[in-house]
């Protein structure tokens, strides 16, 4: 039986055959694969998924960004119109376009990558967004897309692409919740390309819930003079792997990737980053925080490559970690692999207890010892969340991670 | 059986032992402190002055081993620190703890409201609060930008001690202990730290100062003073006391206890 049937296939022939006989031939990767070492997906594999077009769910407003003047909405990988509210001449659904477009457009991202996630996601895909922001175009109001994972079984699969055209400017919301879903799968490829002297600025949120399963796939290609900003935060999902890839192939870019991930029970996050500087003259900073509680897991695997003619790169990495009990793990592997010369790159990973000193200081002036903790692992996450300049997303997302809190 | 009237002390510490690990540090202390009053406790390094400090506060790496401590006739000892500070008990830190992250302000409002809610009072308005720390700012003139930002953090020494004075003008404690707080202090800074705990002293609060010199008492005058040796208290008089061992140093407290 396969791991994932479509019940509602449609369209894409093409490239749904190819990728089918790549994934009727592959197997899960194992603990001896390197990138999969501390993230099994022996027990997952075992499950199965359906595609299917289910249509159940009533608005979340209460988890949707408030300010979104343009929102798409999708249910286990299918387009709710009625959720979805306002448009934009830029924004297209994937399910729209025919596989000669799709095609063409996933070739102007640059950069295709295979590999399991974006193999079932080529065989399965259902929709997504193909957002084409025009040259000169800046796009005032966030773009909020999101993806509802409902009932038990199911499997959303979608497919985003982001042109970002020359001095074009614009801010996307990737929004993955779940309502009341139960051992569910979600898989998504995102491709995007910044043009030269374009800025596109992600922002993802993971809140499903326990059971979910979330596999991202997420490719960017820079050109000269782009910015790049994604800011990742993981809230809920039982298995939860992001593989984040940059290929920095301007001069003159900066690349920005935040994370914060609170993981509580048995969640499992893993987010697995790169960043190719291919080009010189480019800027990078990367900095994610863990919290882990519980009998939790946490895995950071970031990794920097300067080639040989990227000079001059000023490249930083971070990843700092916070174990909140004596059953959570972290582990976390920066890597730097640098061919050029004139280079200034650093990276650094720390991870340790809450600050006893900080905390019997607070408990001192009178703050009990769970909202004493609480301050703590709000101020550790949120100078992450302070480096997002649009102050009403800054909020939301703030507001978002004090309601997790709340479970620690 | 003639009835005697009872003394209504805001602390009483009777017969106070504390270890750390396996060392005994406090061994027996015996202390009571009314309201109104100012005691300083003095004493060499290594006496059980920072114990007896962090031991009142309740921080954890401390392990009372014997005695008693009550404070308004509770049993302080089986407090929570964060209760104890609810109750009135307030602790200038010696070194006080940067925390990136927190800002001074949100820290404080979260301060106040936990412990007006213990109290059984509403939250303090934004308005009244920010009023306050206008107020209170001014009193040890700290400037208020420093407010906003994160606690300690990236303060300077003096900025840190006149923060400590500034956040228990803000609790308005029952009893602040005062440890070291003038250690690491130039002359003004110490004019200003005192200035603001001499406003702060009422008929209804009370003082413990602990130091090592007596050039804080200069400024902020006794009403007793206690040495602290080896983990008691061996001698206690009036604030000429300070200027005695200021005099004679506190070789003369190990003098004389070796010859009685």
């Amino acid at each position: 039986m396969s791991w994932i049937v479509n019940k509602d296939e449609k369209g894409f022939a093409e490239i749904r055959k190819k990728a089918k006989s790549v994934v009727a031939g592959m197997e899960f990767p194992g603990l001896k694969d390197e990138d999969w070492k501390y993230t099994r997906l022996a027990k997952i594999s075992k499950k199965s998924f359906t595609v299917e077009n289910t249509k159940k769910s009533n608005a979340l407003s209460d988890k949707f960004y408030p300010g979104a003047k343009v929102r798409f909405v999708f249910e286990n990988g299918f387009f709710r119109q009625d959720l979805s509210h306002g448009s934009s001449n830029y924004v297209k659904r994937v399910d729209e376009l025919t596989e000669a477009q799709l095609t063409a457009a996933l070739e102007k991202t640059g950069y295709v990558k295979s590999g399991i996630v974006s193999s079932y996601n080529d065989a399965f895909f259902t929709d997504g967004v193909c957002i084409d922001i025009p040259a000169k175009t800046k796009i005032e109001d966030v773009i909020e897309v999101v993806f509802i994972s409902n009932g038990n079984g199911h499997a959303s699969v979608v497919k985003n692409i982001i042109l970002a055209q020359e001095e074009s400017n614009a801010e996307v919301i990737f929004n993955f919740i779940a309502d009341g879903a139960n051992e569910n799968l979600v898989n998504n490829v995102f491709h995007a390309a910044v043009h030269p002297n374009a800025k596109l600025t992600v922002y993802k949120i993971q809140d499903e819930v326990s059971g979910a399963s979330h596999f991202s796939s997420e490719n960017i290609f820079q050109h000269n003079n782009s910015v790049f900003e994604i800011h990742t935060i993981t809230l809920n999902g039982d298995l939860v792997r992001n593989d984040l890839n940059i290929k920095v192939n301007g001069t003159d870019c900066h690349t920005h990737l935040g994370g914060v991930f609170i993981a509580t029970g048995k969640m499992h996050v893993d987010n697995h980053t790169i960043v190719d500087h291919q080009m010189p003259n480019c800027t990078s900073d990367e900095i994610y925080k863990g919290i882990a509680n519980h009998n939790s897991t946490g895995v950071f695997n970031g990794k920097i490559f300067v080639r040989r003619d990227a000079q001059k790169i000023n490249a930083y990495q971070n990843s700092a970690n916070i174990l909140l009990s004596d059953d959570a793990s972290i582990y976390a592997k920066p890597e730097l692999e640098i061919y050029a010369d004139d280079v200034k790159c650093s990276h650094g990973t720390t991870t340790g207890c809450i600050d006893e000193a900080a905390l019997f200081y607070l408990r001192a002036r009178g703050i009990g010892g769970e909202s004493a903790r609480k301050l703590l692992v709000h101020a550790f996450a949120s100078d992450v969340i302070e480096k997002i300049s649009n102050e009403p997303v800054q909020e939301w997302i703030l507001s978002k991670l004090d309601h997790k809190l709340t479970e620690l | 059986m003639k009835s005697v009237a009872k003394i209504n002390y805001m602390l009483e510490i009777k017969n106070l032992h504390a270890k750390i690990e396996d060392k005994e540090i406090l061994k027996g202390i015996n202390l009571t402190v009314k309201a109104g009053e100012v005691h300083a406790i003095m004493g060499p390094n290594g006496s059980g002055k920072s114990t007896l400090s962090s031991v009142l506060a309740g921080r954890e790496d401390y392990e009372v081993t014997g005695g008693q401590v009550s404070f308004n006739g509770k049993d302080l000892l089986d407090m929570a620190p964060e209760d104890r500070a609810r109750e009135g008990v307030f602790l200038a830190f010696q070194y006080p703890v940067e925390i990136p992250g927190v800002s001074n302000i949100n820290f404080l409002k979260t301060a106040i409201n936990e412990i007006r809610t213990y109290n059984g009072k509403e939250n303090i308005t934004a308005k009244d609060f920010m009023a306050l720390v206008k107020e209170k700012s001014a009193l040890v003139e700290l400037d208020p930008k420093l407010a906003q930002r994160a606690v300690n953090h990236g303060f300077s020494g003096g900025e840190k001690k006149r923060n400590e004075i500034f956040q228990m003008a803000m609790l308005e404690p029952k009893l602040a202990i005062l440890d070291e707080t003038d250690s690491g202090l130039d002359i003004d800074a110490l004019r200003i730290v005192a200035n603001g705990v001499n406003k702060l002293k009422s008929k209804d609060n009370a003082t413990i100062v602990i130091t090592h010199y007596q050039r804080l008492l200069d400024y902020i005058v006794p009403d007793f003073v206690h040495v602290l040796y080896n983990g008691k208290i061996v001698k206690s008089g009036g604030k000429e006391l300070a200027l005695e061992l200021e005099e004679k140093g506190y070789d003369w407290i190990k003098n004389e206890l070796q010859e009685a």
